[in-house]
């Protein structure tokens, strides 16, 4: 009985072994696959404050507005008013494709600003697509700049827009000069205080309306977080690659 | 007689515990279809009336045999991993598990009436096994990658899900990364402290 016992334990240590000798093996065959996860993140502190206050932002006055107007608003109209903001930001999109040399892509946005304007009744309905079976290639500027090779940069959070990086950033900037709102009363002409705020009113229904639909979306993408900043990061990060690649 | 055939069955019980093997491998050849039919259910269970409860437990038992969820945990924490002692491993795989689930359940409720596709399958290298499905949505189609590697001889398991380009596995790897520096038991009380909270909302 002891010669069997014992001859079961080293046929069960030999096993254990093996396995963790297996276990071993897999863990370093995922070591190309699983990159080191540090990052060159010079702001971090600064970062990490940004994120806290973003967050506290959203929970305080953000997620009650959006809320409020997803309960006042009927969902036929947030989905007209999506489409309008969608159909205006084509020149974003176009350019995008254009610099990432998708002239085909390009073309396809071409006709469905077309199609959505007319068609759609200034982009409120969205035709293009669900009746013309035109493709969406939503591209913007950061994307074409990953396109040519440059590299994301260091992380930076900007405040209220949320998480980004350097590369994004400098796109934000280059996509204020494309986006047509920033048209609507002279900001980006340098006049805007000699006129109206129908541009950055514009910015806020956009914003407010694309919350409105989904006002608990943040708190959902967050709500598994175990250290939200270093979360936000590398799912922004994850995300804008595969955008890249596609 | 029979008390050594109970001791061997209590020994190599044991040894699946320790090891966390899965109830059945899946077989190369079979894990495709076996998915198909398999995401197909989920669907109809998810369309259900049930309470969220329920419908997790089916889910589980139809997908828990996928997972390798021992593998999962170790990728999660990366080198931190390798400077656990077994019991803290065990505490940690055990918290992580919970935690997978948890996250898992939570979107199911997002389930409103979407279909999802298989649209192929790839084998980058000898060792692993992607299977590539859409969600698609009113005008998005949203990507997904299930990622199995070769555990034995024809014997795969899931190790990652990709969803829209982000890996759920490098996601908390960078979070457990920026967290090392605060040591092993700070990760551990925060992923707790996170599964209480969602263990009390549903009660």
């Amino acid at each position: 009985m002891k010669a069997f016992m014992l001859s079961l334990l080293l046929f069960l240590s030999a096993f254990c072994a093996e396995v963790e000798n297996t276990s071993n093996n897999d863990f370093s065959d995922f070591s190309t696959e699983f990159n080191k996860a540090e990052v060159f993140d010079p702001l971090s502190g600064y970062n990490r404050f940004m994120t806290g206050f973003n967050n506290s932002l959203y929970y305080a006055f953000f997620r009650p507005v959006f809320k409020g107007y997803n309960a006042v608003v009927p969902e036929p109209a947030k989905k007209g008013v999506s489409n309008f903001f969608y159909n205006l930001f084509f020149p974003i999109r176009f350019v995008g494709n254009i610099l990432q040399f998708r002239f085909m892509d390009a073309t396809d946005e071409l006709f469905s600003f077309a199609i959505n304007t007319t068609f759609g009744v200034a982009g409120l309905f969205e035709v293009a697509n669900t009746h013309f079976n035109i493709p969406r290639h939503d591209e913007d500027i950061a994307q074409a700049f990953g396109h040519w090779g440059i590299g994301s940069g260091f992380p930076i959070v900007l405040p209220i827009i949320g998480q980004s990086n350097l590369r994004d950033s400098v796109g934000l900037v280059a996509e204020f000069f494309i986006n047509p709102i920033s048209y609507a009363d002279g900001w980006a002409g340098g006049h805007a205080w000699k006129n109206s705020f129908i541009g950055p009113g514009m910015g806020a229904g956009y914003i407010l309306n694309e919350g409105g639909t989904n006002p608990d979306e943040y708190r959902i993408l967050t709500k598994d977080a175990i250290d939200l900043y270093p979360f936000l990061r590398d799912t922004y990060e994850q995300r804008r690659n595969a955008q890249i690649k596609e | 007689m029979k008390k050594i055939f109970l001791k061997l069955l209590f020994a190599l019980g044991i040894l699946e515990f320790l090891v966390i093997l899965p109830l059945s491998a899946l077989e190369l050849g079979t894990i495709k279809p076996k998915l198909n039919v398999d995401l197909r259910k989920a669907v109809e269970i998810l369309a259900t009336q049930k309470s969220l409860k329920e419908k997790e437990s089916e889910l589980f038992a139809i997908f828990d045999e996928y997972f390798d969820y021992a593998l999962m945990a170790r990728l999660a924490l990366g080198e931190a991993y390798k400077g656990l002692n077994d019991e803290q491993k065990k505490r940690f795989e055990s918290a992580f598990v919970a935690r997978l689930k948890f996250s898992f359940s939570e979107k199911l409720g997002l389930y409103t009436n979407q279909s999802i596709e298989i649209t192929g399958d790839e084998s980058p290298n000898p060792k692993r096994y992607f299977i590539h499905a859409q969600i698609k949505g009113e005008n998005e189609v949203y990507k997904i990658i299930f990622k199995f590697h070769k555990k034995a001889e024809n014997e795969y398991l899931l190790y990652d899900i990709d969803i829209v380009g982000v890996s759920i596995i490098q996601t908390y790897r960078a979070q457990f990364e920026d967290l090392k520096n605060a040591g092993f038991d700070e990760i551990l009380a925060r992923i707790n402290a996170k599964n209480a909270i969602d263990e009390a909302g549903k009660k």
